[in-house]
């Protein structure tokens, strides 16, 4: 009686209710014509990535080459691994992803936490209007330029008329202090600058998340006996742990390049040991320095290392959390 | 397990203007309340601010003699159940039904107790280690009603927790909230749009409108003495059917046909000053029957517009004075559109309606309060 079912009232086998089967067979081309508007729309997107995407990565092969002005980007000689091995073997190159990767962490790890608080606050703000308000006070800098914002702090932060020093002189103490050439001063100037221009903008993706978040949820909690912290640590928190997620392994593939603008604005001889990145050191040995294919090599290296950490922590939190890119 | 007394309740959402209008109801231990009503009628709210999850603008709440309106929802000795279960999506079944008992610091040994207990009762005990999105929609239900039981509360609240279910799980957690409700004995306030859940389940109801109780009482009262023409037409399926008449010299007209009352529908409609007026005449599906000989002032001739067979029983529509009425017959025959058919009007059980009020004058057997007659003569005088 196994392969027996019931079918409109007659018992009846497997290979009878198989025997009128007759899949409809669709081709590769009739399928893409059902669904033509969707290639159409995809269109844009493709060749954008090609045109300025993967038709640069050309250029990459300069990573490998003995470029010259007079050979162009395919004359030149192979050089092999020249380039890499010459910056493996630079003392100097170390300092510059230790100072590369110290930044980053600042502004990956211990940044992270920043708009994850305002969202929450802000989320908390039932006001409409004064939430509005709120949220375009703190997203508004993030469209003034690294340029402008790096100029407001050399006039703050200037010696004997910046605005500190000025204060700090009104005190009684020594105004005459120059803040942008302390050492010891740049990278937590790099992370609040960060933090001020940044915050707003990030924190408008955790905001909608957090909105996101069925608010009878909240309501079960509160009859649980949660409170708000409570609720933020087990609804919040959880409720937004993928948004989280995807944007820190989408942001760890830039973990080798630490933002060029700002720290190349801030940087000056009085912190030069602690300002020059992997980015900025390209610029001055590919632009400046005339070598454009050991800067092409480093900025190779630096594509890989992030994508290979990508991958790597795509898998842990894919594993862990159940959350991943792909 | 509590008595709770709600002490003329007003919610308003913008000043003034009322979303629950003079809320006043005191339920006794282990009673089973749903609020019925339709959508918007101020039902969710009066259960969300039982529950803390609003704040009351008017009027006290008290649950065991205990001042209520001030306290955090968590303070107050409540479970409830949401409509959309309102599951954790992060956690377990067990931790779902163990988050209540975590945050009250229960030991540990207790609360493996308490959930292994409720998931045992609702037959969910192989679902402990499952994340919601991995349950179906009964099972979420059940789970969230889990979560209510472990806690062991004075009170449950539940907001209309069957909706989201097809009829068939409807109609069968629907008897098992009301055998939970009899074994766990926690005073229970229920909220729904469906009258059948009322019907079914309550030890009372309390019918709403607009923000406003329009009746309170046991299902069999409501059904049976709906206290005006929404009453009537909101409890019961189908509703009740509405016609116009004329109480004249002892006889009411119903389209071109004329009854004589039965001698006590005649003197209590007398006595309440009903003798020579317009009324409503307020007629159950099931109390118009189908008979096969037409007989002079005992039966209706109509035209059939519809029938539906319904299983055992059949609706037959038809029109009289304009209006739609449908009979509800104990039969599996069917009708053709325009077959003339003959009915019999239960006069036993019909319902008159004051046609300006809208309140049903008592006519059956009852005990007469009065009190709505009294209320009319306020508002006429």
């Amino acid at each position: 009686m196994e392969n027996v079912v019931v079918h409109n009232g007659v018992l009846k086998t497997k290979e009878e209710l198989e025997k009128h089967y007759n899949p409809v067979k669709e081709t590769l081309w009739t399928k893409m014509n059902k669904h033509k508007i969707f290639y159409i729309m995809l269109f844009p997107c493709l060749a954008f990535f090609l045109i300025f995407s993967y038709w640069p990565m050309a250029g990459l092969i300069l990573a490998f080459k003995q470029y010259g002005f007079n050979t162009g980007i395919l004359g030149g000689d192979w050089v092999g691994f020249k380039y890499f091995e010459q910056f493996f073997n630079d003392p100097r190159s170390w300092l510059y992803v230790k100072n590369t990767i110290i930044i980053s962490i600042l502004k990956l790890f211990v940044y992270l936490p920043f708009p994850i608080l305002l969202a929450l606050m802000l989320n908390d703000v039932k006001n409409n209007k004064l939430r509005g308000a709120l949220q375009s006070i703190t997203y508004l800098p993030y469209f003034i330029s690294w340029v402008v914002v790096v100029g407001l702090m050399n006039r703050i932060l200037a010696p004997n008329t910046g605005m500190i020093n000025q204060a700090i002189e009104s005190f009684g103490g020594d105004g005459s202090k120059f803040f942008m050439m302390e050492e010891g001063l740049f990278l937590p100037l790099v992370f609040i600058s960060y933090l001020w221009k940044s915050i707003g903008w990030d924190s408008i993706i955790y905001f909608a998340a957090i909105v996101a978040i069925v608010p009878t949820l909240y309501e079960a909690a509160a009859i649980d006996g949660a409170g708000k912290l409570r609720q933020i640590w087990h609804v919040t928190l959880p409720g937004i742990s993928a948004t989280i997620i995807i944007l820190f392994i989408l942001s760890l593939g830039s973990i080798l390049s630490s933002g060029f603008d700002q720290v190349y604005l801030m940087q000056n001889p009085g912190n030069a040991n602690v300002s020059e990145t992997i980015d900025t050191y390209i610029v001055r040995t590919g632009l400046q320095g005339g070598q454009f294919g050991y800067a092409t090599a480093i900025g190779l290296m630096q594509g890989i290392a992030g994508l290979i950490i990508t991958i790597i922590v795509n898998k842990i939190t894919s594993k862990k959390f159940g959350t991943s890119l792909w | 397990m509590a008595k709770i007394e709600l002490k003329h309740m007003y919610k308003d959402y913008v000043e003034g203007v009322h979303a629950v209008t003079d809320f006043d109801l005191t339920i006794e231990n282990e009673e089973f309340i749903v609020l019925v009503g339709p959508s918007g009628c101020g039902k969710s709210t009066t259960l969300r601010m039982i529950a803390g999850l609003e704040d009351i603008s008017s009027g006290e709440i008290y649950i065991d003699g205990k001042k209520q309106n001030n306290l955090h929802p968590k303070d107050r000795d409540i479970a409830m159940v949401f409509q959309n279960y309102a599951l954790y999506p992060h956690m377990n079944v067990y931790d779902n039904m163990a988050f209540g008992l975590k945050m009250r610091k229960t030991p540990k040994e207790e609360i493996d107790r308490r959930v292994k207990n409720a998931a045992r009762i609702l037959d969910i005990e192989q679902l402990l280690e499952r994340k919601p999105k991995e349950l179906s929609g009964g099972q979420r239900q059940r789970v969230a009603l889990g979560r209510a039981i472990v806690r062991e509360a004075k009170v449950f609240l539940m907001d209309e927790p069957l909706s989201n279910l097809d009829a068939k799980l409807r109609f069968q957690t629907r008897a098992e909230i009301t055998k939970l409700h009899r074994n766990l004995k926690a005073t229970t306030i229920y909220v729904t749009h469906d009258q059948t859940e009322a019907m079914s389940m309550a030890t009372r109801i309390v019918v709403m409108k607009d923000g406003l109780i329009q009746q309170i009482g046991t299902p069999k009262e409501i059904y049976t003495k709906p206290a005006n023409v929404f009453v009537g037409k909101f409890i019961g399926s189908p509703a009740m059917n509405f016609i116009n008449t004329t109480v004249k010299e002892n006889r009411i007209k119903i389209g071109e046909h004329s009854f004589e009352l039965p001698k006590t529908v005649q003197e209590k409609l007398k006595s309440q000053g009903y003798s020579n007026k317009d009324m409503l005449l307020g007629i159950r599906p099931e109390d118009l029957e189908l008979v096969h000989e037409e007989k002079k002032d005992l039966t209706i001739s109509v035209q059939v517009e519809l029938s539906e067979l319904m299983g055992a029983e059949t609706l037959v529509y038809f029109k009289i004075q304009n209006e739609t009425i449908i009979s509800k017959i104990n039969s599996m025959d069917q009708f053709e559109a325009g077959q003339k058919v003959q009915f019999g009007i239960n006069f036993d059980q019909i319902h008159f309606f004051d046609r300006d009020t809208e309140l049903r004058v008592p006519t059956l057997d009852e005990t007469l309060t009065n009190q709505k007659t009294k209320d009319k003569d306020r508002f006429t005088a």
